[in-house]
């Protein structure tokens, strides 16, 4: 079901926690609203469901406005951080409730309610768990429960609050691949929330990331990766380096060191902000053009890559990242000095705030 | 951890001697003894003299003084007022902690502090204020006169002044419980397609079901009991506007002690009644609530 987003505001007294959304959800797509505690994210999310009422603007469903619509009418399937299960149910009474609540012509049997409860507890791999009270469960467990529960009612959408907020990370890794796979299979839209940027770019279609009420980008995870609409998406997206930097003549300086950059040509000196990934920057043993100089502060080579860090000629620690192959070869120690490379940095112009 | 253990090996309650961590000897017996000896002169004590001074003239006298007609007539009218006290404040406690807990709305605090007025007012008071909301003075009681209806110094005004002084004890009950356990069942029941009404029965109420019945214990026990409000409205008419609390008053002014006891000796039953139900909903919602927070394999 396609899902249109017309103009929503809403207030909390004085705060506007979604300052004129616009968005379009096609059917059968898993997008991710991503951004910082505050951003309005959940808030969208509650409002798409109808727990809360926007102060002004419009949701429509399959091209319906549903705003003035009640929660019990939507027929969304929503999924709570904390999952939210009926804590004196078993699994079974759990899963049946939204089942077992509907007006006695619509209601399917017991045994066709159990039926559905057996082949939902299959879907999410939890059969035989029925009798259990949520309390004996572990969190992935509630957490696929509560899934099960909210699709027991056959919902057009379904909508996740920080799904795996909750889980440890091991647990969050499988259980988002978990998702995805299962969104292949039932085809159907899904929205979710989450504040973890890894998340976001791994599981869905497309990406909408939030700020402060607004939407500052909604893309592909690719788009809004490698072509972040402004600082602010390509701060959140990821580890950056920040540097303040003066343009002139074409070439850009921090402090007084020419890094390289390529700069459109700009006709007066000017400020501007360089953004750059720490595995985009590169350390070598000597000087290379454009290249500036430090010494070696931090060092970490735990993990995927080893983690540098350095402290520049103009006194600011820079984050590097070095490929173990690479972190080997150069031999790298503590105190050393080293010089460090720009190969694809972002510039964005000052007077763009965060 | 080593409560599995002790329980395993059947030595549970016994304490781990920790002598690092105790007081000397002395201290210790000290402040058992005062404990004690407070615990016989104020409880204890007070509750052998009204047995004791109940049965001073036998069995018999004893029986006699609960079954002559006016102890009938208090001990009806205690269980009436109880009767429609209790079922008047578990409606308005629920509801009353179901808009504060569920609904923002403005005036919140200050419903949340009227709620408590009973509480802090002196029960004479409160008897007053219906004295002279509804006594013949107020232009109110003219009109109640004209119309032929009774309130004060009858039963009517006996139940109204115990409904506004016990009302506090299930919604502060509540409160506090369907604030900690938040809305997120609610919506989750909602997004299912569940009206309010089964939110209500379905989600709502077995979850605050022991916190409810934990209030009404308390507000049944204090609608029993109450002196202070009813003595002012009901007008101590005997067999007719007495509750036991108040025959116990008059048997007492006319120096009947055995008889007066003995009609005490009710409410002690009461009190007794009320203390092993309400430990026993504490043991309940105890084990309710063991089962049914994350880590209940831990004891």
């Amino acid at each position: 079901m396609s899902i249109g987003i017309h103009q929503i505001v809403k207030k909390f007294g004085n705060f506007s926690a979604l300052k004129g959304i616009d968005l379009n959800i096609e059917t059968g797509e898993l997008l991710a609203l991503l951004g910082p505690s505050g951003s309005g994210k959940t808030t969208l999310l509650r409002v798409i469901a109808g727990l809360e009422e926007a102060t002004s603007g419009q949701v429509f469903f399959l091209g319906d406005d549903v705003s003035r619509q009640k929660v019990s009418d939507r027929g969304v399937g929503f999924v709570f951080q904390h999952f939210a299960l009926f804590r004196h149910m078993n699994v079974l009474d759990n899963i049946a409730f939204g089942l077992r609540v509907r007006p006695r012509e619509q209601r399917p049997s017991e045994e066709k309610i159990k039926e559905k409860v057996h082949e939902l507890l299959k879907l999410v791999r939890l059969d035989g768990l029925a009798p259990r009270f949520p309390s004996q469960l572990s969190g992935g467990q509630r957490q696929r429960v509560a899934l099960a529960r909210a699709l027991a009612i056959e919902p057009k959408v379904l909508l996740l609050d920080e799904p795996f907020g909750s889980l440890d990370s091991k647990v969050r890794k499988e259980l988002r691949q978990w998702l995805r796979r299962l969104h292949d299979r039932l085809h159907m839209t899904t929205i979710f929330v989450t504040h973890d940027q890894e998340e976001a770019l791994e599981v869905a279609d497309r990406v909408v990331v939030m700020n402060e009420g607004r939407i500052e980008q909604a893309g592909t995870p690719d788009e809004v990766y490698h072509k972040p609409a402004n600082a602010f998406v390509y701060n959140f997206l990821g580890n950056v380096n920040l540097f303040h930097c003066r343009l002139e003549g074409g070439k850009a300086y921090i402090a007084n060191t020419p890094v390289s950059i390529k700069v459109g040509v700009s006709p007066e000196a000017q400020k501007a902000k360089i953004y750059i990934r720490p595995h985009l920057l590169e350390i070598s043993r000597f000087s290379q053009p454009d290249s500036f100089k430090g010494v070696i502060h931090f060092l970490n080579s735990a993990g995927s890559v080893a983690k540098v860090e350095v402290l520049s000629e103009w006194g600011e620690i820079v984050q590097v990242e070095v490929p173990q192959e690479q972190f080997r070869s150069l031999g790298l120690k503590k105190g050393e000095t080293v010089f460090v490379t720009l190969k694809d940095a972002k510039l964005f112009h000052e007077d763009y705030a965060i | 951890m080593s409560g599995i253990v002790g329980g395993k090996l059947g030595v549970v309650g016994r304490e781990v001697r920790r002598p690092f961590l105790s007081e000397p000897r002395w201290v210790r017996m000290l402040l058992t003894t005062v404990a004690l000896v407070f615990l016989a002169s104020f409880l204890a004590l007070p509750i052998a003299m009204v047995l004791a001074q109940a049965l001073k003239k036998g069995f018999a006298f004893y029986l006699h003084a609960l079954s002559e007609p006016d102890a009938l007539s208090a001990i009806r009218l205690t269980l009436i007022v109880a009767g429609v006290t209790v079922p008047l404040n578990l409606l308005f406690g629920v509801a009353a902690s179901w808009a504060i807990t569920k609904f923002d709305f403005t005036g919140k605090k200050f419903l949340i502090t009227l709620i408590d007025l009973p509480f802090s007012v002196s029960p004479v008071i409160s008897g007053l204020i219906f004295v002279l909301l509804f006594g013949a003075q107020g232009r109110l009681g003219e009109w109640l006169g004209d119309h032929n209806i009774r309130i004060i110094f009858s039963v009517p005004g006996i139940i109204l002044a115990t409904v506004f002084v016990t009302f506090p004890f299930i919604a502060r009950e509540l409160i506090p419980l369907m604030q900690a356990q938040g809305n997120e069942e609610e919506y989750a029941a909602v997004t299912l397609g569940a009206n309010g009404w089964q939110t209500f029965w379905k989600v709502t109420l077995p979850n605050i079901k022991w916190g409810l019945l934990y209030g009404v214990i308390l507000c049944n026990a204090r609608a029993m009991g109450e002196f202070g409000a009813v003595s002012v409205v009901s007008g101590h008419i005997r067999g007719l506007t007495n509750t036991i609390p108040l025959h116990v008053e008059i048997l007492y002014n006319e120096y009947n002690f055995t008889a007066a006891f003995a009609v005490a000796s009710i409410l002690m039953l009461l009190a007794f009644v009320t203390l092993a139900l309400k430990h026993w909903v504490e043991w309940r919602a105890a084990k309710d609530a063991a089962s049914s927070e994350p880590g209940a394999e831990t004891p």
